[in-house]
């Protein structure tokens, strides 16, 4: 665990895609021992050495096109998932390893490793473990319904009892945290085109319309493109607007949580609408799902929550209700001028809903 | 990129299914790397429609046209299709929509 936890910190050092400039310059502020002169004096020189520096900027680039916000550039691609969990790969599950994973595939590279121990592979590695268990089942089942007639020889009946030991032991294998090998399957045409082709460029980062508003707007970590004309945070504050209705409440919500420190993304796994995360999804679970409930709207029913409840549940999670309150009086969200100004309209409260079982929760 | 490429290019190189084909820019057949149901055929042909997540209301009407047009193409109504939803994450869900019932399978 402590050789993991180091590597953590050098793989996600930063919570958020922002550099300090006590970073960027190597310059630490030193502590400040209040009846020693000196530590002040050198407290001064040091905070006025970084303030004559210029602020680090390392804005990323975004490209807004068919609704759609990307990132192209590998470097930051990297850097906006190991900064606070922001964004999915096009073609992964969560962070973009797809050429990782399909050099190890195709067998391109000696040092395959990582691709190898994607946790796409080890989810399949799991899944074909449960396909085989599924398959012997099947023949244990069909033996047990002939035992059933009465109608099993006696080759049969010693099948069924080995057949019911394998079974057995395929019960026990305990699910593998590191995929051994991936199955070499022959190259398929596709594989041939990327061969030729080469794997640069065909994944890219996407980001929610709620990540790139908060990157944008609360952090000024990124500059946003359309068609190569950058979008101020009020153009694309409307733009996010005009693509999803529940664009603001959404919003209002994610920034509530990231404001907060919590690590949040959708929820689609799991039928809510947002996950969230302590520090993001390498270091643990989710523990939370969220589902936004706006007061002035009609309120969805209680079984809708109670069935996502029970998704939520199914996967240890908690179900957090979020109730918005928004603005008593209408507003055009198209003719806003200021953001920070309607935020504050906006008040969240969250309520923790959990299924009760008198026989069970006793203590 | 439109909504069908997006789903195309996830079933070739997230899926990594076999001859992956646009109908009529609406509905994609293919072949994936293994059975998806232990009962399929070998080698069986499958049918995908994309739709946005946030495209929530279908009608058995519009099910029911998919199922028409598959026909169509295909000439032979196809047992089940698989609809595919692109969330604005970049996720793609994958559910399987029958011709009817179907007996449940055991997990």
């Amino acid at each position: 665990m402590g050789k993991r936890s180091k590597n953590f910190k050098e793989l996600y050092p930063n919570p958020v895609p922002i550099t300090l400039s006590t970073d960027a310059y190597g310059i630490n502020l030193p502590d400040i021992i209040p009846h020693n002169p000196i530590s002040w004096l050198i407290f001064g020189l040091r905070y006025l050495q970084i303030q004559a520096k210029s602020i680090p900027s390392n804005v990323v680039r975004v490209d807004f096109e068919d609704d759609v916000f990307k990132v192209l550039d590998p470097t930051d691609m990297n850097r906006l998932w190991s900064h606070g969990f922001f964004g999915k790969g096009s073609l992964s599950r969560s962070d973009p390893n797809w050429a990782d994973r399909t050099s190890a595939r195709l067998g391109l590279d000696d040092d395959t490793q990582q691709g190898r121990n994607a946790s796409e592979e080890i989810t399949k590695q799991r899944r074909e473990e449960r396909k085989r268990f599924k398959l012997e089942r099947a023949k244990v089942q069909n033996l047990e319904l002939k035992q059933r007639q009465g109608a099993l020889n006696e080759d049969e009946e010693v099948e069924l009892n080995d057949l019911r030991e394998t079974l057995n032991n395929l019960k026990k294998i305990v699910p593998a945290r590191k995929a051994i090998s991936t199955t070499s399957n022959s190259l398929r045409e596709e594989d041939e085109v990327l061969l030729i082709e080469g794997l640069d460029n065909l994944e890219y980062l996407q980001l929610q319309a709620v990540e790139s508003f908060y990157l944008k707007f609360a952090l000024g970590a990124i500059d946003i493109f359309e068609q190569n004309e950058s979008l101020s945070s009020l153009e694309l504050f409307k733009k996010c607007n005009s693509i999803d209705s529940k664009f603001m409440l959404n919003y209002v919500v994610y920034h509530h949580f990231r404001s907060l420190g919590w690590c949040a993304r959708s929820g689609i796994k799991f039928g809510c609408d947002m996950l969230l995360y302590k520090r993001g999804p390498p270091f643990s679970h989710a523990e939370f799902g969220i589902l936004i409930i706006p007061t002035k709207q009609e309120f969805i029913n209680w079984i809708d929550v109670s069935s996502v409840a029970r998704v939520v549940g199914g996967v240890k999670k908690n179900l957090v209700l979020c109730y918005v309150d928004e603005p008593i009086e209408d507003i055009e969200l198209s003719e806003v001028s200021d953001i920070a100004s309607l935020l504050k309209l906006y008040k969240v409260t969250e309520i923790l809903y959990r299924r009760w079982t008198p026989s069970k929760s006793r203590d | 990129m439109t909504l069908i490429k997006k789903v195309k290019e996830n079933l070739i190189h997230y899926n990594l299914w076999k001859s992956v084909q646009e109908h009529d820019s609406k509905v994609l057949s293919g072949f994936p790397p293994s059975k998806l149901i232990i009962d399929d055929e070998d080698n069986q042909e499958e049918w995908v429609v994309p739709k946005l997540m946030t495209d929530k209301d279908f009608s058995i009407e519009e099910i029911e046209s998919w199922f028409v047009q598959i026909e169509k193409i295909s000439t032979k109504r196809p047992a089940r299709i698989t609809i595919g939803l692109v969330n604005d994450d970049a996720t793609i869900v994958y559910y399987f929509i029958h011709d009817g019932i179907v007996k449940p399978r055991q997990n």
